[in-house]
């Protein structure tokens, strides 16, 4: 009933902004349009337009497009970029107006810009919680092994963090690495990760920009309980054909981008593959335990833009990447495959109703596949895994009202899941497996999500989602948990319902501005998420298994309070920002103690899981310089994450990732034209694990006896990043018959070389740790100590970048 | 059976090749409790065993005395069919003579040579009324220190191999698995254990074993087999570290070779037992697999089983 009450009260709420805004005269016109780039056409994100003398900023969004709300009268337009030439202008309001406002590049301050990032300000912004980042910053910055990655910038962040250096994923306050949303181009990514976790699905060169949100998520975005991560590619040059890549210690990028009908559309196309498995053939000798394996991975982004009219536009997106290790034994015929990737594509269709209303209607597919395939003589098996999202967008923004910029819209997801699947033959023989069985169901959301100034001080956004989640068949349900002795089984037809979900999640944040130039804000977030992600391995891997909800596994519900604190000092240039957090988590997801991976293939796999709740709660210090020649950031993080699984433990344990502290230390400086040096700095407390606390012998075999879960904890983590990137002259001298002198003109070909050494005093971190035995018990000398795995020492690399 | 483990092994290596370096740290592990283990297991046609001891702590000094003076020596056991009792005597290291050391050491696992040095029993009977007859079930109480513990298991029906053989591996004439026929009865659920004894002699004149082994993941049930009749292979234990033996033939038996293979029939709840031993006894604590608990049959606290097991034998000359 208390829920009831608050629905209502929320709705009420949310149509006290909305209903206002329909009885407005018309006598407030809008002023909206596009910010591109001169000369290759591609649109601008992040650039600042004021108009004076209301002093409103406002910045582009990721598509370059900005509006404001004004009323009849003449105002001054200033629009800056750092790395453009600003422009100034005067404009007569009386009608609506739509701009298209193209800035010309400024050679002085390009080598500025290439390392400049420009976010919207945290102490404006209605948004809790929330990030841009551009990968002309993170470039600058150490590379591990020379590979650029945004998704380890991104856990530098307050709040944010890896497992490991070799764990899959990221951790938005306390929440599940499955709790992120993490989108190419508004497509969802299920594995983020190549290579266990060491390096990002992101090529550098691909990606235009970075959006984390890990706050009050606004009600357009849904069906994930922490944040979600919004990357954007480039769109490519419409007017010139580009190429640009690197060459790096393990792997190579190439990207070409340019126009399809010039000024009309342009392509972007960019490809990466490691050669670590030909770099260490050499390497490995025939009585080396690695002969016969191999590693590689590659990926390919492709995307397109087409301009069709005035109001029209169309894009079209996709990621393919594939990692594949492989075993041969040559001598004992045995053989191991193990692939798995992502692969996705998307067409959305971008049209402008009106200055005030513009539609975005997005359809995808998105699929995650996993594969071990192993032979040996007759015998062979086949495991795999996989998931298969086709989806629908449909988000309109409206600017109709003074004051409000509203986006509603709906969603509509229907996944198809096969969490494992095994085929094992011997010979002639096919061993008796359960046919794999693929789980179904239809995710939606209808959203609606008002941005409202509601004075100049104070603004809100205030948003309403309603999911709804259906389960259907085909499906058949065991009904004593095991095969081959099964009692019975209910078998549901094709698109019979089996169990539906649903309930509104409210969303709000408020910002309060104050006269120093700072704010307070306010946010709360109700989150469903229709998908868990369980792991049989204390380490996250791709072997993983995520299943969407059933009739057993509820979905996870999770709410998040958030207050903080804003305040930009030194002329703007340097942000501080202080958050605090509350999350509570429920129906929760893990493996009943003692599962084994081959009870997946006998069962319904919800059969295996228990349930459980979580809490974590923390404040985070966030201080970021934006703007001079030194630029970075420090973020600390002070929190506690908590699991509370009865049928594992009978008290709250803590999560694997809980961290009470966590430090990153980021900076940027840049010399001069030619040389801009970063570093990074981390520290965290170390993670938890289960090691056992007694051990045992039973008909002579040594067991261990473990009495509570996550109760060690790892030694901390620290770890420091050098980098230094030299930069080729932007111009060359060029003589000029008709000045009849040398002039200065832009290079077509530029290049830099990028310097880094990752875990520069070489601490040995810690990866995992087990126990290992020495000696021999019926001799008296068996000793049982804790051994620390540590992956990476000092590594030195060096990587070679150009375009042209 | 061994090739499900093959996924772990490549995880294992995949990390293993980026594994950089290892070092010994100082810790802090979880409070422990110490815990009555129980080792218990009746087998057609033989007498139960029960061995007690406890569970010690991770750094505990581990002298020859820490070890094997704390087996337990001082508690009631009793056995019931479900129609009669009767209270188990000890059979102690101390007092085997010395022509039976050699079952003593299948027995205790230590050398003869420590037999007398340590007073190690076992619970028994020689009442023939409780030797192990399948399609029986058979209950123990134990009581030590105030407390109870009990637990009962079953001997299931024999289900019988059709053959065991030996076949050399490519590339050689002299080595091989060993391997075996089975007709899976696709009508009840089957869980089955391999152990192996080479009764051949060996360069000193000795028999190669004094005890059955068990391979590396001994136990399997028709979870994949149900009513298949296929063939299947098992390593020789006792040779998979012989740094004496050329790497590639560790792990397999030699032509000549005699091995007595005890082949038993097991109920689900000792199959669970078993297979989860022995993926820890495999994985240790490393961390791609999840921390594991080994069930256990007795109430009241204790670690460890009471298991039943349904014994056929088979003789394999390796030829």
């Amino acid at each position: 009933m208390q829920k009831n009450r608050f629905i209502q009260l929320f709705i009420l709420l949310l149509l006290s902004f909305i209903t206002p805004v329909f009885s407005f005269t018309q006598s407030n016109f809008t002023l909206s349009g596009t910010v591109q780039d001169k000369e290759t056409g591609t649109t601008l994100p992040n650039v600042k337009l004021q108009i004076t003398p209301s002093k409103t900023i406002e910045i582009t969004d990721s598509s370059g497009y900005f509006f404001f709300s004004l009323i009849p009268g003449s105002y001054h337009l200033d629009i800056k970029c750092l790395g453009y030439k600003p422009i100034s202008k005067t404009i007569s309001i009386s009608e609506n107006k739509n701009l298209e406002i193209e800035l010309e590049v400024n050679l002085k301050e390009l080598a500025t810009a290439e390392i400049h990032v420009k976010k919207k300000s945290q102490v404006n912004d209605p948004n809790m919680g929330q990030i841009e980042l551009e990968m002309k910053k993170i470039k600058t910055l150490p590379a591990f092994m020379g590979e650029v990655d945004i998704l380890k910038t991104i856990q530098l962040l307050p709040g944010v963090s890896s497992v490991s250096e070799g764990g899959q994923g990221f951790y938005v306050r306390g929440g599940g690495p499955d709790q992120n949303l993490v989108l190419i181009d508004e497509v969802p990514v299920y594995n983020a990760s190549h290579l266990f976790g060491f390096f990002s699905v992101f090529n550098s060169d691909a990606v235009k920009s970075g959006n984390l949100i890990k706050g009050g998520m606004p009600a357009n975005f849904g069906g994930r309980m922490s944040s979600v991560l919004e990357i954007k590619t480039n769109d490519g040059d419409q007017q010139k054909v580009h190429v640009k890549g690197g060459i790096g210690l393990i792997s190579s990028r190439l990207t070409i981008d340019g126009p399809i009908n010039k000024g009309k559309g342009a392509f972007m196309i960019a490809g990466r593959r490691t050669y670590i498995d030909v770099l260490m053939k050499p390497f490995i000798t025939s009585s080396s335990p690695f002969n016969g394996s191999a590693y590689f991975f590659y990926d390919l982004n492709f995307k397109a833009n087409y301009t069709l009219g005035k109001k029209d536009k169309l894009f079209f997106s996709s990621y393919i990447g594939v990692d594949k290790f492989t075993f041969s034994n040559k001598n004992e015929g045995f053989n191991v495959e193990i692939p798995w990737g992502n692969k996705l594509a998307a067409l959305r269709w971008n049209h402008q109703y009106s200055e005030r209303l513009v539609m975005n209607a997005t359809s995808y597919t998105t699929n995650y596949t996993f594969g071990f395939g192993s032979s040996q003589d007759v015998f062979s098996i086949a495991l795999n895994s996989e998931i298969h999202d086709l989806g629908e967008k449909i988000e309109f923004t409206s600017t109709k009202f003074q004051k409000h910029k509203i986006k509603y819209g709906f969603d509509y997801i229907f996944h198809t899941f096969l969490p494992s699947s095994l085929s094992v033959e011997q010979g002639a023989n096919p061993l008796n497996i359960q046919s794999p069985q693929k789980l179904r169901s239809h995710e939606c959301a209808f959203f609606i999500n008002d941005e409202y100034e509601i004075s100049e001080k104070l603004k809100v956004n205030v948003g309403l989602r309603y999911s709804a989640y259906q389960f259907v068949g085909p499906f058949t349900r065991y009904l004593n948990n095991t095969l081959p002795n099964q009692a019975s089984t209910i078998d549901y037809s094709n698109s019979k319902p089996i169990k539906t979900y649903g309930g509104f999640e409210p969303r709000v944040t408020a910002r309060y501005l104050f006269k120093d130039k700072s704010s307070i804000k306010l946010g709360y977030a109700y989150n469903f998420q229709y998908i868990h992600l369980t792991s049989l391995s204390t380490l996250s891997l791709p072997t993983d298994i995520w299943l969407p909800s059933t009739d057993l596994a509820k979905p996870q519900k999770g709410y998040q309070v958030s207050l903080g604190y804003y305040k930009n000092i030194l002329e703007e240039k340097v942000e501080l920002s202080v958050e605090t957090y509350f999350k509570g988590m429920k129906n929760l997801i893990e493996y009943k103690p003692g599962i084994l991976p081959q009870d997946n293939f006998t069962d319904n796999i919800d059969h295996l899981l228990v349930f459980g709740t979580g809490k974590s709660y923390g404040i985070e210090f966030f201080i970021r310089k934006n703007a001079g020649n030194f630029t970075g950031w420090i973020g600390y993080t002070l929190a506690k994450t908590e699991r509370y699984f009865p049928d594992i433990q009978a008290t709250p344990f803590p999560a694997k990732y809980d961290r009470r502290h966590d430090l990153s230390i980021v900076g940027s400086y840049e010399l001069n034209d030619r040389w801009t040096f970063g570093a990074v700095f981390v520290y965290a407390t170390g993670n938890t694990l289960t090691l056992p606390s007694s051990w045992y012998l039973h008909d002579q075999n040594l067991l261990f006896d473990y009495n509570s879960r996550n109760s060690t904890r790892m030694s901390s983590y620290h770890r420091l990043d050098l980098s230094a990137t030299r930069f080729d002259k932007a111009t060359k001298k060029v003589y000029s018959y008709e000045l009849d002198d040398y002039i200065e003109v832009k290079k077509r070909f530029r290049s830099n070389w990028n310097f880094s050494v990752y875990n520069v005093y070489n601490h040995a971190n810690p990866f995992f740790l087990y126990l290992q035995g020495a000696g021999k018990l019926v001799q008296g000398n068996f000793q049982l100590s804790v051994k620390q795995v540590s992956l990476f020492p000092i590594i030195p690399s060096v990587t070679w970048n150009f375009n042209f | 059976m061994k090739k499900f483990h093959y996924i772990y092994l490549i995880l294992f290596t995949v990390f293993a090749f980026l594994n950089a370096c290892q070092k010994v740290v100082t810790i802090k592990l979880p409070n422990y409790d110490e815990k009555l283990v129980i080792d218990g297991k009746i087998e057609t046609g033989l007498p139960p065993i029960i061995i007690l001891s406890t569970t010690k702590d991770i750094f505990s000094e581990n002298t020859q005395d820490a070890i094997f003076n704390d087996f337990i020596s001082d508690a009631l056991i009793t056995i019931s069919d479900g129609t009669i009792t009767d209270t188990l005597e000890t059979i102690c290291s101390d007092e085997i003579p010395k022509e039976f050391q050699d079952i003593g050491y299948a027995l205790f696992g230590i050398p003869p040579s420590l037999m007398s040095k340590y007073h190690i029993c076992a619970y028994s009977t020689l009442n023939q009324a409780f030797f192990g007859k399948s399609g029986s079930t058979y209950s123990v109480e134990i009581q030590y220190k105030g407390k109870k513990y009990n637990a009962s298991t079953s001997i299931v029906e024999p289900t019988y191999l059709d053959s065991v053989y030996w076949k050399p591996e490519k590339n050689t004439n002299e080595y091989g698995y060993a391997y075996g026929h089975l007709s899976d009865p696709k009508e009840k659920y089957n869980a089955y254990f391999w152990e192996v004894l080479r009764t051949n002699l060996d360069k000193t004149g000795k028999p190669s074993d004094l005890k059955f082994h068990k391979t590396g993941n001994p136990v399997f049930d028709d979870q994949f087999i149900n009513g298949v009749s296929f063939d299947f292979f098992y390593e020789n234990p006792r040779t998979r570290r012989d740094q004496t033996i050329a790497e590639q033939f560790r792990g397999l038996y030699k032509r000549n070779d005699t091995v007595i293979v005890k082949f038993s029939s097991l109920d689900k709840s000792t199959y669970n037992f078993l297979q989860k031993k022995y993926v820890q006894v495999n994985s240790g604590t490393n961390p791609f697999t999840i921390p594991l608990n080994i069930p256990t049959n007795f109430s009241g606290g204790a670690l460890g089983y009471f298991g039943g097991y349904s014994t056929t034998y088979y003789t394999l000359i390796c030829k």
